[in-house]
């Protein structure tokens, strides 16, 4: 077997085992009273719903309600859906110590298909650069990340942006994380 | 070392270089904002750079010694 060849085999083996350890840090299912997979429309009626309760409940004005939730959460996530939905994972409405809501999605959807993409790209750019000399093969990768980032920005498929007052607990191969969601009660559509 | 296994390293750093620059920054924008998604641009790029020196140097030394 060529060096070359045993480069590539490894890149892609490297890149099989990033796509398995996103797939085996999908989100337990907790406390979770249903799940299932909803349209991004769906999701944007299901917050505001859940949001309209939560007023209802405490009384707050809409102002009080954004401001509220503003202090307790944190900045903006773009999710990318590929196919036009994200698997959403509802879990107890209330948190008593914050009179507020969870609502939390096991990033499943959404990371698996970036991680793919990813370690499929970084795969074939390893494979592509091995029989370089080093220093050009890390500049032919930074130039491929480069050109990967920007179509990955510009070329959303739904180009969805939400905006809510929630967060998702994704976990991914570098840990878990809350990734908190602007309170503004808006659903931009595909762009 | 061998100049293949040196370029064996060489594949696996741009590997992992691309991969990280692919999906840490955006987790990181998500978390810290935008100015920690540069951040990381340049951390891993500069790690990837200096692994790929060091590789650089080692291949050198190799083919000196051939």
């Amino acid at each position: 077997m060529s060096i070359k060849t045993m480069s590539a085999a490894v890149a892609i083996l490297l890149s099989a085992a990033c796509a398995m350890t996103a797939l085996s840090s999908d989100g337990e299912p907790g406390t979770s009273i249903r799940e299932e997979a909803v349209t991004l429309e769906e999701y944007g009626r299901m917050v505001d719903e859940a949001a309209a309760e939560i007023r209802s409940e405490t009384g707050m004005s809409y102002g009080e309600y954004c401001s509220y939730i503003e202090g307790i959460l944190g900045s903006v996530i773009y999710i990318h859906g590929v196919d036009g939905t994200v698997t959403a994972e509802i879990v107890d409405t209330i948190d008593a110590g914050r009179t507020g809501f969870e609502w939390r999605g096991n990033g499943f959807d959404i990371y698996l298909d970036s991680y793919v993409v990813a370690g499929g790209t970084a795969a074939i750019v390893g494979a592509v650069t091995s029989a370089m000399p080093a220093l050009a093969a890390v500049l032919a990768g930074t130039v491929a990340a480069v050109v990967m980032q920007y179509l990955s920005e510009n070329d959303t498929p739904n180009g969805v942006v939400l905006h809510y007052g929630c967060y998702w607990t994704v976990n991914t191969p570098f840990g878990s994380f809350n990734v908190y969601h602007m309170p503004v009660l808006e659903y931009v559509g595909a762009q | 070392m061998r100049t293949g296994t040196i370029q064996l390293l060489s594949a696996v750093n741009v590997f992992a270089m691309v991969f990280c620059l692919l999906t840490v920054p955006g987790e990181l924008e998500n978390l810290y904002g935008a100015e920690a998604k540069y951040v990381a641009w340049g951390v891993f790029i500069a790690i990837g750079l200096a692994v790929a020196v060091i590789l650089t140097y080692l291949q050198d030394r190799e083919e000196r010694n051939l």
